[in-house]
């Protein structure tokens, strides 16, 4: 052993050194790590979020403090410091209370413990032995007796107990009353200090004290730290893991921390208060935190506390430059969803409310889906809950009645050539297919396809020729009758409705004859038709028929239809032909054709081809299914079986769906594709925002699991209220009316013309409970004007049964009305009732604006409904609410309140000792009593 | 400086790098008494790292690859394998240079001395634990682990790459069926590499470095460890991409991308294209050809090669018959692999034997 060191291989010095160099450094890693798991982002948020709360706190106790009343203050305190002084005299009588008092509880816990108690054990236990003796036959008599002297015993403590608790219970009134002075003041102060000890204990929670310190120090913080992950756990909305469905965990509030509190409104990200708190996330909305969370319709994932890992989206290039900056925010990858960028959450709504016609609260949403539906995007696609509905595109099983072959090829050739708001979407002239080959081919696709829609086209001529008429009137009734609710004309700009054709450029299209017996009776061409009748005079119908045939398109006129080339055709022919019979027995089969049955052939193929029939109904086509791809779950379909050709867009759902609307044949560039194998999605020429709008609504369309039981319209009245919707929706009637307060598009022309808005169509709010059923129904069926003042017209629309049904109890399910929707009948009025009620009637000068029967009043600018009619057409129930405040019932309305709310003081005290309560009631009577044959 | 990048691109298929590999692999072996001088190698290294950052710099491709944090430990083992081969040959190399000249290898002149386990070794050992602690803490600190999502069903990541170790088996996939390249292959590299111990009797090379002396043992080996493994973990990294296509290093991978397959069996090249007539409705006399061929590689093969190359012969007089037919069977089916990458290559083999009625394709 001696001589180790001449044998050891290294210095132990110079080892001993690496050593402790390396176990420095290694103890510095293991800091560095322990550091960079406990500086996380969300602790920062909080404790700056608590600075925040504090400083808010501050400000509002300062508030506080400067409305304080200090003199009231000071008063209290004087007082305070008397009541004591005055305590200081009764010294001796508290003392001795006191004593009492303290003597009292001695003598009763003596009682109770010494005395009753062990008696009461004994006594169980002594009936507990009866019982047993008796069952075995035992003599019981001396227990018996044992047993009653022991219950006499017993209630004679108890009856101690209570003289004695009587006696401390007065030994305490007393001292109350000595104490009574002082503790009103204390209370009156504690009153006066309450806002500020609350805004103090705020304050304090805030603060960073040492235990706050303490408690969130690195390694303490898992004994009881302050600063946590804040969540919530949502069973009813699992996420769906492929192979399992697990708990959805939101913690987005560990560093929203403002979220769901008010006040934090305009206080920088994260902390800013929601939006809409009284429709999400607030504990009293519709959708609160603890049921609904935030990744359900915000995306992104929920368990995630940092900024980039919960897979934020934002909006656009710029804010992702901001959020590079600021965040080192990165595109989120390889996660399991990635949030919606915030202009389109909207569409998250379709994960519950899909069933429904519409959302209200999502008007972009909304809007998505009606043009989903209006510009025949589900003709094509197969979109759950948009199924079976009224087809985009007019019917052309009578087109040759109606249109020419020219115009048809010119039109479809290209659409916006004759109108720019046509809705009609571009085939042809597109990206890719305006080479020379593509043009030559499509003509001849054109020219098959109008011939064959003529072939089996049935024949139409309209039964009436129109009168002369005049232009200038035309255009007038055009304008106020309400046309302009449903179509668009290049004549008005102030307001452009899209949902039925764009009227410019009639003149070119279409006879007069074929107009006026349109305008007049729509269903003599198509008896499927929802255009309704307007109930012109022949007049009238011949001056808006001048108008519109005024309205003349001279460029698309004077331009001729695009030549096909039969060489061409035959060509296209051969593509179809060849996979059936071969390339020689194609020519055979073509040779057989005659060129009729040529143009058919193509003509067929080609309407299959480009699916016309999603939006047209076509003879042959009845049961053919759209040719789109489906896209009830587009939403979470991979983004790797998106096609985005050799385009530079980054790889996202938003931005496919962007691409794909602004140019839908943009994937194909650069490509080597055969003609008949390109993309054939028209362009629909859509406005930014209307693209905006449709890409909400199909980003929103996913697979996510929801039970059932969330799913909005599917149960209670909310099936109901669906139908009436739906009927709602296909006849436009939000066009017009303002239903569920939203809608009545009409109203922009009114607003931006500066005309009386009260001339523009009623808001229907309220109406189940206001109108009685049978007039609802009778007033459907047979329309008759309700206000003659109003230029625009209730149209009379071709219902069936079952749609008046619908909105008739859609709108009595909306106001919760009871089956079968009736309302309490009026009371009939006494005859001394009736008199003093008139004379009230008239003090209110009621009759000023109502028409009542043939009496007009004077000023029609301010007329209000003929008031005969209320007996038959109103519920009394809502007369009486209506009375008492319209303007709370319908914004805006003309109607004076009579009775000022909330004080709710009579305008008329001479009447009924001034009850006005009593003189609504009896006024609404007095309506009720009014009719054609007694009115006074 | 594209037309570099996309030249490399160009150049680079299956076959040329395995080509290139082979060619690098017998420079290795020849020239290894220049390439281990220090001065030399220093140069290696430094074109080594010259290509790396030139790739690195040039294209945003190669940069975004390798800079995945899952393919840090490719470099690791680039640059260790290649410092260690260089170690082993250095002292082989200055071993057989003493032994030609009939002095004793270099590691005579300390074998006699002592070393103590403690404190010497141990000490050492546990400052290379400490250091070794370190290195990792600070990698894991700074690079994230790779987590992907959760996998579905309905959508497979692409490519769909195994760990980077697994890579030169994956690679194997292309030309092998699964419980070939996935199963049987794996486990006779094991056995294999178990079994050497008791096939070698060479008593030469033991407890010193030598090529001259161990040239039978040490080519094989390091053919197979190199050509059929490192650098297929290489081609798997950096140049397979979706689909599995093969992608120059700096070419983009391209999800899209379409190539030409049109592998053929060998069965249908006999009697479809040869002898003109159609396949047998019954696999096996179907597949005869390819069970002659493979039965005549593993069973005729070993005798016939005793007789026409001496060398063999010699291994079979040394070794004796079960040890020599281990070692050829071993031998031949790691040669399998580069035999069938070439046949893939030059005539589109799809497979010898395919049954892939019971799923028995070779």
């Amino acid at each position: 052993m001696a001589d180790f060191k001449d044998e050891r291989a290294y210095n132990s010095k110079t080892l001993t050194k690496i050593f402790l160099w390396s176990s420095l450094v290694l103890l510095l890693c293991v800091i560095w790590m322990v550091w960079k798991d406990y500086n996380r982002p969300w602790k920062n948020y909080q404790r700056q979020f608590m600075q925040l709360q504090r400083s808010q706190a501050v400000d509002s106790a300062k508030e506080v403090v400067s409305d304080m009343d200090f003199a009231k203050f000071k008063q209290l305190h004087i007082d305070l410091k008397e009541a004591n002084k005055d305590l200081d005299s009764h010294e001796k009588e508290i003392s001795r209370l006191n004593d009492l008092s303290a003597k009292l509880d001695t003598q009763i816990f003596k009682v109770k413990t010494v005395d009753y108690q062990p008696l009461k054990a004994q006594l169980d236990a002594d009936k507990y032995a009866y019982s047993e003796e008796n069952k075995e036959g035992k003599d019981s008599d001396s227990l018996n007796k044992k047993i009653q002297a022991e219950t006499d015993k017993a209630n004679g403590y108890t009856q101690q107990l209570f003289d004695l608790s009587q006696q401390k219970a007065q030994a305490a009134k007393d001292l109350a009353d000595i104490y009574a002075k002082r503790d009103e003041v204390t209370s009156n102060i504690n009153k006066m200090m309450a806002d500020f000890h609350l805004l103090k204990a705020k304050i304090d929670k805030n603060s960073f004290s040492f235990l706050f310190y303490f408690r969130n120090a690195m390694l303490l913080d898992f004994l009881a730290p302050t600063i946590q992950v804040q969540q919530v756990i949502l069973k009813n909305l699992p996420e769906d893991l492929y192979f399992a469905k697990t708990m959805r965990v939101d913690r987005c509030m560990s560093c929203h921390q403002g979220i769901d509190k008010k006040g934090f409104e305009n206080a920088p990200q994260p902390f800013r208060t929601h939006p809409h708190l009284e429709l999400y996330v607030g504990p009293t909305s519709a959708h609160p935190m603890d049921k609904v969370g935030c990744t359900i319709c915000h995306g992104g994932m929920g368990q995630a506390i940092d900024f980039t890992t919960c897979a934020h989206v934002p909006n656009d290039e710029e804010q992702a430059k901001l959020w590079k900056d600021k965040y080192g925010w990165e595109a989120p990858e390889g996660v399991q969803s990635t949030m919606l960028p915030l202009k389109y959450t909207e569409g998250s709504c379709l994960k519950c409310h899909g069933n429904q016609e519409f959302v209200n609260n999502a008007p972009k949403l909304d809007r998505g889906r009606e043009l989903m539906v209006t510009r025949g995007c589900v003709g094509c696609h197969k979109v759950k809950n948009l199924e079976g509905l009224t087809k985009a595109g007019p019917s052309l099983i009578r087109v040759k009645g109606k249109l020419n072959q020219q115009f048809v090829e010119k039109w479809v050739w290209d659409p916006k050539s004759f109108n720019p708001a046509a809705r009609m979407p571009s085939f042809f002239q597109q990206t890719n297919n305006s080479d020379e080959e593509g043009l030559a081919k499509t003509k001849a696709e054109l020219h098959s396809i109008v011939q064959y829609l003529y072939e089996h086209s049935s024949g139409y001529s309209p039964n009436e020729s129109a009168p002369a008429g005049s232009v200038a009137n035309g255009k007038k009734v055009f304008k106020e009758i309400g046309c302009l609710a449903c179509h668009g004309i290049d004549d008005v700009t102030s307001h452009h409705a899209d949902f039925a054709p764009d009227l410019s450029g009639t003149g070119s299209k279409l006879s007069a004859a074929f107009v006026y017996t349109w305008i007049k009776n729509p269903r003599h061409f198509n008896p499927d038709t929802r255009m309704p009748v307007m109930r012109l005079t022949n007049q009238e119908a011949a001056d808006v028929t001048a108008y519109l045939m005024s309205k003349r398109n001279k460029t698309f006129d004077e331009a001729s239809a695009p030549q096909a080339d039969a060489a061409v055709r035959d060509d296209l022919i051969q593509t179809y032909l060849k996979p059936l019979y071969g390339i020689d027995g194609a020519k055979t089969q073509m040779a057989a054709m005659d060129e009729k049955a040529r143009e058919q052939f193509l003509g067929q193929k080609s309407l299959t081809k480009y699916g016309c029939f999603g939006c047209h109904m076509i003879s042959g086509f009845e049961t053919a299914q759209g040719i789109g791809t489906e896209l009830s779950d587009w939403g979470t379909k991979q983004v790797s079986q998106l096609d985005f050709g050799t385009s530079e867009y980054e790889h996202t759902h938003e931005a496919f769906v962007n691409a794909k609307l602004e140019n839908p044949r943009q994937f194909d560039k650069d490509k080597s594709v055969a003609f008949q194998d390109r993309l054939k999605m028209p362009n629909f020429r859509l406005s930014p925002e209307d693209r905006e709008a449709i890409a909400t609504a199909v980003l929103g369309l996913t697979k996510t699991y929801v039970p059932d039981d969330m799913i909005a319209g599917t149960h209670g009245n909310g099936v109901l209220l669906e139908k009436g919707r739906r009927v709602i929706a296909n006849f436009n009637c939000r066009g017009c009316h303002l239903i569920e307060d939203q809608g009545g598009k009409i109203r922009e022309m009114y607003e931006k013309e500066n005309i009386d808005l009260s001339l523009a169509p009623p808001n229907l709010r309220k109406e189940g409970a206001k109108i009685q059923v049978e007039w609802f129904h009778d007033f459907l069926l047979g329309v008759h004007p309700i206000r003659p003042w109003l230029h625009i017209h209730m149209p009379s629309f071709h219902w069936t049964d079952e749609d008046i049904s619908n909105v008739i109890t859609y709108f009595n399910a909306k106001e919760d009305q009871v089956y079968p929707f009736k309302s309490m009948a009026a009371d009939k009025l006494s005859a001394k009732d009736a008199s003093q009620t008139k004379a009230m009637f008239d003090k209110l000068q009621c009759a000023k604006c109502h028409i009542i029967g043939n009496k007009i009043p004077a000023d029609l600018s301010t007329a209000a409904p003929d008031l005969l009619q209320v007996h038959s057409r109103l519920k009394p129930d809502w007369v009486a609410v209506w009375l008492k405040n319209p303007d709370d019932l319908m914004p805006g309305v003309r109607m004076p309140s009579f009775w000022p709310q909330p004080d709710d003081k009579s305008p008329v005290p001479q009447y009924f000792h001034g009850n006005s309560q009593k003189q609504r009631e009896l006024l609404r009577d007095y309506l009720f009593s009014l009719n054609s044959g007694k009115a006074n | 400086m594209h037309y570099i990048l996309d030249a490399i691109d160009f150049v680079l298929q299956p076959w040329s790098y395995f080509l290139f590999s082979v060619i690098a692999f017998w420079a290795m072996i020849k020239y290894r008494e220049t390439w281990t001088e220090p001065a030399f190698a220093v140069k290696l290294l430094w074109g080594a790292i010259g290509a790396i950052v030139f790739s690195m710099v040039y294209s945003d491709h190669f940069r975004e690859i390798a800079s995945l944090p899952d393919n840090v430990p490719i470099f690791l083992m680039v640059f260790s394998v290649g410092f260690f081969t260089w170690l082993s040959f250095r002292q082989g190399v200055l071993n057989d240079r003493r032994i030609a000249q009939g002095q004793p290898p270099i590691e005579k002149e300390t074998s006699d001395k002592k070393v103590y386990v403690w404190p010497d070794l141990v000490y050492v050992e546990f400052i290379a634990t400490i250091v070794g602690g370190i290195v990792l803490l600070v990698w894991s600190l700074c690079l994230h682990a790779p987590l992907e999502q959760a996998a579905t069903p309905a959508w497979t990541p692409n490519p769909s790459k195994a760990p980077w170790y697994f890579l030169g088996l994956q690679e194997m996939l292309v030309y092998y069926d699964p419980w070939l390249a996935g199963v049987v292959y794996p486990t006779l590299i094991l056995v294999g590499l178990m079994a050497i111990p008791y096939i070698d009797k060479n008593p030469k090379g033991a407890g010193y470095y030598t090529f001259n002396e161990r040239k039978l043992a040490i080519i094989p080996f390091l053919f197979g460890f190199f050509i059929l493994w490192v650098t297929l973990i290489f081609l798997g990294t950096f140049m397979r991409g979706p689909g599995w296509n093969f992608f120059g290093p700096y070419e983009n991978w391209d999800p899209h991308k379409v190539v030409v397959l049109n592998n053929v069996n060998l069965s249908e090249y006999i009697w479809v294209r040869i002898l003109g007539i159609g396949l047998p409705a019954n696999f096996l006399i179907r597949e005869m050809w390819g069970f002659l061929a493979v039965g005549a590689y593993l069973v005729a093969l070993p005798p016939l090669l005793t007789k026409k190359i001496p060398l063999c012969q010699e291994l079979l007089e040394k070794l004796g018959v079960a040890r020599y037919g281990v070692l050829m069977f071993l031998f031949l089916s790691m040669a399998s692999l580069p035999i069938k990458m070439v046949l893939r290559w030059l005539i589109n083999l799809k497979y010898v034997i395919a049954i892939p009625e019971i799923f028995f394709n070779i």
